[in-house]
C-alpha cells in the first residue's frame, strides 16, 4: 500500500475544496492525490510517508489529471466511466473515496468488514428484506 | 442481507428484544456503511462519520483485497467475503445497470451481448470476478482467522449452519442456551433469510442443485441466468470460470489439503 499518515485523525486528514464541474454541481472534491501516485497506480508499494503527505497537499487539478491519465472504458450503469486503477476497473466517482480510505482509515481490532462484488446478493437483498422488516412485525 | 445479519449477530445481547431492534427502524446502510459509498464519499451529504459509529464497527465494501487500507490488512479486524456465482452476478448486474440507465432518457439500454463481452474481459465495477474472488479466497486460506470466504448459495441453502459459522468466526459464538432458545432462528427471521429463500425458489421454479464444495461456481441451476444467457454465452462463461477460477481454486484447495496433512 502507499504510505499512510496514521497519526492524523480522519476529519483533518484532507483538504476539502468545493468546486463546480462536470461531475455535478456543488460536488466536493477531497484532494489527496498527487501526480506521484500515477506511477504507483499499479504497484502501490513505492510511496513513502513523506510522499503521502505531499499527496494530501496536492491540488484538485492533480487529482483530476491523475484519473484522466488512467485507461478508460464505458461503465454499465449511469454516466460514470470505469478507470483502470490499482489493477481493477473502478467507477470514476469512487477513485477518490478509495484513496481517502487507503490514506486515512484506521482499523480497530474489533472491526468487521463485509466484502463482496456488487450484485452478490448483499445489496438488493438488504433493501428488500428491510422492506419486509418494516411491513411484517416480528414475534418476540 | 449479510451486512444486516452480521449486525444482528454481534449486537444480539444489546438488543435482545426484537420489538425495538434498530434494524426495524434504521436503514442498514447507516448501520453498516460502505467505505467507498458512505464513510469516504466525495459528497459530504453521503458521508457517515466514523465518530457516530458504535463498536464493534461493521463496514461493507466492494474494494478488492489488495486495495484495502493497510491498517485493515495489518490489524486483527475480521472480513467476511460473500461470493456469488458469476452467472447470476452478471445477469443481476446487467439488469441493475439498465434500471439505472432507464432513468436518464439520453442513455441507451446496454445490450446483453455488449455487457457480456465486457464482463468476460473483466471490465466491470471493482474488476474481474476471478481476481476479486481469488484475492479474498487466497487470504482466507493464508489467514483463516482473518478472512472468511462464504458462498452466497451455501448461505441461502443452509442458513442456520452458516450463521453459526459466521458468528463463531467473528468471535461471537452462540452458546447452548441461545441455541435452545432459538436465537439463531430469530436472527435468521429478522434478516429475512427464510423469506428470501422462499422467494428465490419461487422465482427460479427449479430445484437447487447441490453445489460440490470442491468445485466452486459449478453451474448450479439457481436463479435467473438461464433465461438470459444463450448456450454459446453459457459455454464461454463456463470456460472462463473453469480457467480463471476453478483451476486456481482447486490448486489452492489441494495446496491447503497438503499443508493440513
Amino acid at each position: 500500500m502507499w504510505g499512510t499518515n496514521q497519526k492524523q485523525p480522519f476529519s483533518s486528514a484532507y483538504h476539502i475544496v468545493p468546486i463546480n464541474n462536470s461531475l455535478g454541481k456543488n460536488k466536493i472534491f477531497i484532494t489527496l492525490v498527487t501526480t506521484k501516485i500515477r506511477s504507483a497506480s499499479m504497484d502501490s508499494t513505492h510511496l513513502t510517508e513523506e510522499q503521502s503527505k505531499d499527496g494530501q497537499e496536492a491540488s484538485q487539478q492533480d487529482c483530476k489529471l491523475f484519473i484522466l491519465s488512467l485507461p478508460k472504458e464505458n461503465g454499465w450503469g449511469l454516466s460514470q466511466n470505469l478507470y483502470l486503477f490499482q489493477g481493477f476497473w473502478c467507477p470514476s466517482n469512487l477513485i477518490e473515496p478509495i484513496i481517502s480510505f487507503q490514506n486515512n482509515f484506521q482499523a480497530k481490532d474489533n472491526d468487521i468488514i463485509v466484502a463482496s462484488l456488487p450484485k452478490s446478493g448483499t445489496t438488493w437483498l438488504k433493501h428488500l428484506h428491510l422492506q419486509l422488516l418494516i411491513v411484517v412485525p416480528f414475534p418476540p | 442481507m449479510v451486512e444486516t445479519l452480521t449486525f444482528a449477530i454481534v449486537n444480539r445481547r444489546t438488543f435482545s428484544s426484537l420489538e425495538d431492534h434498530p434494524l426495524l427502524k434504521n436503514i442498514s446502510h447507516e448501520l453498516v456503511p460502505s467505505f467507498e459509498h458512505s464513510v469516504y464519499a466525495v459528497d459530504i451529504m453521503d458521508q457517515i462519520p466514523l465518530s457516530k459509529m458504535n463498536e464493534p464497527r461493521i463496514f461493507s465494501s466492494h474494494i478488492p483485497f489488495p486495495s484495502l487500507a493497510k491498517s485493515v490488512k495489518e490489524s486483527n479486524c475480521k472480513i467476511v467475503y460473500i461470493s456469488r456465482n458469476p452467472f447470476d452476478t452478471f445477469v443481476s448486474y446487467w439488469i441493475f445497470g439498465n434500471k439505472l440507465r432507464s432513468k436518464i432518457p439520453s442513455l441507451p439500454t446496454l445490450r446483453l451481448e455488449e455487457a457480456f463481452e465486457s464482463y468476460c474481459k473483466g471490465i466491470s465495477s471493482f474488476g474481474s470476478f476471478w481476481d476479486h474472488n481469488l484475492g479474498y479466497l487466497k487470504e482466507s486460506i493464508a489467514r483463516s482467522n482473518k478472512v472468511l470466504f462464504v458462498k452466497y448459495e451455501d448461505l441461502t441453502e443452509d442458513p442456520i449452519f452458516h450463521v453459526k459459522k459466521i458468528a463463531k468466526f467473528l468471535g461471537y459464538p452462540f452458546n447452548q442456551e441461545e441455541e435452545n432458545n432459538k436465537v439463531i432462528e430469530n436472527i435468521i427471521n429478522l434478516c429475512g433469510f427464510e423469506k428470501m429463500k422462499e422467494l428465490e425458489v419461487n422465482k427460479s421454479g427449479t430445484h437447487r442443485e447441490q453445489i460440490d464444495y470442491k468445485f466452486f461456481f459449478r453451474n448450479a441451476k439457481v436463479g435467473d441466468w438461464k433465461k438470459y444467457l444463450s448456450p454459446s454465452m453459457e459455454e464461454k462463461l463456463s470456460k472462463i470460470v473453469d480457467e480463471k477460477l476453478r483451476r486456481p481454486m482447486s490448486h489452492l484447495e489441494s495446496h491447503t489439503t497438503k499443508i493440513i496433512k
